[in-house]
């Protein structure tokens, strides 16, 4: 199992991912401190609308990622699943639109990275366009330059930056949470009721839904590195299994723990994270370690970043292997990174990075991205279950080390329940905002929008030549 | 029409369908407004009275952000006797001392995580409104609209 696996014209793929690395890519794609203040708001109903998005996506998701990654563990990801089940074109695009909602993101957790470092070093530097610009191109060529150097090197990067700088974040906030009220601290939240776990579901509340259910996005993020991981088999499921476990307990009990010690009119949503870990640690009379958990949220924020830069990146390579993009996406260099996408994506990335920086919308044009990501992505995620489902049919043979139990019931259960929260949400990310001037517009460019970005791969595989196919030493050591 | 040809012509026509819906977002940008423009916290509150807002609460804050002068955060809910239970939204009005630190605040609501913001964002001259909570409903519009008329 650990032989490493030669193909032709390619540097040979070690087998170096074990349970822990591969869970820690999951975590870090998925754990994001910076979420805990915008559900904090919520007080106890966090927890239910949590709830509503662990068991309508965060274990249908789990579930179908380790029962597919067992049974296709060649690589690829939501690729290889979703071309076992609907083709070529059909795993395409859904590689592509998890690839393209990229490269909306990318800019905002950029952003994120840059603020909050600023935040340990001279807040002030935020408000600088030119020093967010900067930082930004650092954070993303320098991730991109992680990514070159290949899977062990990225998995070594990753498994820091998941532990670093979001695993230990998190735990240090439930710790002094647990803290605040056990030294009998005023509580910022109403006394605990069960109905005041459950959260309020009305027709303004809906479009938070696809929020929630994008909260846990990433959980398929492992899939790409399946090449590389000792024993996939046995593996993957654990990996799902801990990366779960670990995401969960965090994501729910740092939002209390922020939550209980942080007022109300204390999180807003346009200083984040970094001003409400400043109000809950300088009341907590630690105001010192406030500059040095900005710089692991930091971390934190690099290594989702890398989780998300890499996984589809490398899933685009597997297309580009076979022929169906041209051959310079398929360059790989000698550490097996797939250089041609990579710089690709970082070229239209810092594109994409510059209006954003320079260019701040009020409303229309981000309310208009960000249905695009919500859209995108749940375009990925409704093939994914739908691949679960049918490959359990045209495929029933297909040895699964890991099999989601109870039979076909059990799969269209967890398959069903994983569509159901994925087109509830693809459907509320099309309501579009209350002050919106014309719905129409917003439904129809919302839907344009998200086309034109999976759309690429109808004209590639149109355009698709022999020439495509490898034949050649693409790799820059020149050694086969 | 070689090979090559075909396979730069398809790796820039890619690039320009992915970057046509960003082209489009510029155009659709809309940007903050003017700073200088004449106004104030009570303005804005009045404003908000006109659209038919009812206003359980009002206390002081001061985000802690560089640039912020300080400013109010309103609770609304649809009943004020129980607002502390159940905050429908939580309306924030901050004041900024530059049109940078200002927009630094905007792209600071902007970097969210994936998908819809938990919130609205809205600019009056130097102060930022920001409307976050469960409910948006209408309000933002209503806001919008009594501000643009005020």
């Amino acid at each position: 199992m650990s032989e490493p696996v030669i193909k032709a014209g390619k540097p040979p793929v070690k087998k170096i991912l074990g349970v822990f690395s591969l869970a820690m890519i999951n975590v870090a794609a998925v754990l994001a401190v910076r979420n805990f203040p915008s559900m904090a708001i919520y007080g106890w109903s966090c927890i239910g609308w949590y709830l509503l998005g662990t068991i309508f996506f965060l274990i249908p998701i789990a579930l179908a990622g380790a029962e597919l990654a067992t049974g296709w563990p060649q690589g690829g990801g939501v690729y290889t699943w979703v071309k076992q089940a609907f083709g070529e074109k059909s795993g395409f695009i859904a590689l592509f639109c998890e690839w393209s909602n990229n490269l909306v993101w990318f800019p905002t957790a950029l952003s994120f990275i840059a603020s909050t470092l600023a935040f340990a070093l001279t807040p002030e530097l935020s408000a600088s366009p030119w020093y967010m610009f900067t930082v930004m191109m650092v954070a993303f060529w320098g991730t991109t330059a992680v990514a070159y150097f290949g899977e062990e090197f990225s998995a070594k990067f990753g498994n820091f930056g998941a532990i670093v700088g979001s695993i230990i974040p998190a735990v240090l906030i439930i710790c002094l949470g647990v803290l605040w009220v056990v030294l009998g601290a005023p509580l910022a939240i109403p006394h605990f009721s069960v109905g005041a776990m459950i959260p309020q579901i009305t027709l303004s509340t809906l479009p938070f839904f696809s929020t929630i259910i994008l909260l846990f996005a990433g959980m398929e993020m492992a899939g790409f590195h399946a090449l590389e991981v000792r024993n996939p088999q046995t593996d993957f499921p654990k990996a799902m299994g801990l990366s779960t476990l670990i995401i969960l307990f965090c994501t729910v009990f740092g939002t209390l723990a922020i939550s209980f010690a942080v007022p109300v009119e204390k999180l807003n949503l346009a200083s984040g994270v970094m001003q409400a870990i400043q109000y809950f640690f300088t009341t907590m009379g630690i105001a010192w370690l406030i500059a040095p958990v900005a710089v692991l949220i930091t971390v934190g924020g690099i290594a989702l970043l890398a989780s998300w830069l890499i996984g589809p990146a490398k899933g685009l390579a597997v297309v580009a292997e076979e022929g169906n993009m041209p051959p310079m996406f398929d360059h790989t260099n000698k550490y097996g990174a797939p250089v041609g996408v990579l710089i690709t994506q970082a070229i239209i990335g810092s594109l994409i990075s510059l209006l954003y920086v320079f260019l701040p919308s009020v409303n229309q044009a981000y309310w208009i991205l960000s249905a695009m990501t919500v859209e995108l992505l749940c375009i990925v995620y409704v093939l994914v279950f739908a691949s679960l489902i049918k490959l359990r049919y045209s495929q029933a043979d297909t040895p699964r080390p890991y099999r989601i139990p109870g039979g076909m019931i059990g799969v269209w259960l967890v398959g069903g329940l994983g569509i159901i929260g994925v087109v509830c949400a693809f459907i509320v990310g099309l309501i579009p905002p209350s002050y919106y001037p014309n719905a129409a517009e917003y439904v129809f460019g919302v839907l344009l929008g998200t086309v034109l970005l999976a759309g690429p791969p109808l004209v590639f595989l149109k355009l698709k030549k022999p020439s495509w196919m490898p034949h050649e030493n693409h790799t820059e050591s020149g050694e086969v | 029409m070689n090979y090559k040809t075909i396979e730069i012509g398809a790796v820039i026509l890619v690039v320009l369908i992915i970057l046509l819906p960003f082209g489009w977002i510029l155009l659709a940008h809309e940007p903050p407004g003017p700073f200088t423009k004449e106004t104030s916290i009570d303005k804005i509150k009045d404003a908000m009275i006109r659209a038919g807002i009812v206003l359980c609460s009002e206390k002081d804050n001061t985000w802690d952000v560089p640039g912020s002068r300080g400013g109010k955060t309103y609770v609304i809910s649809s009943d004020c006797s129980d607002v502390e239970q159940s905050p429908d939204i939580i309306i924030h009005v901050q004041k900024f001392k530059s049109e940078e630190t200002r927009d630094a605040a905007i792209r600071g609501f902007n970097s969210q995580t994936r998908g819809r913001p938990n919130g609205v964002i809205l600019t009056h001259g130097p102060y930022v409104i920001l409307l976050q909570g469960p409910l948006h409903g209408d309000v933002a519009s209503k806001i919008k609209e009594a501000l643009s008329e005020g």
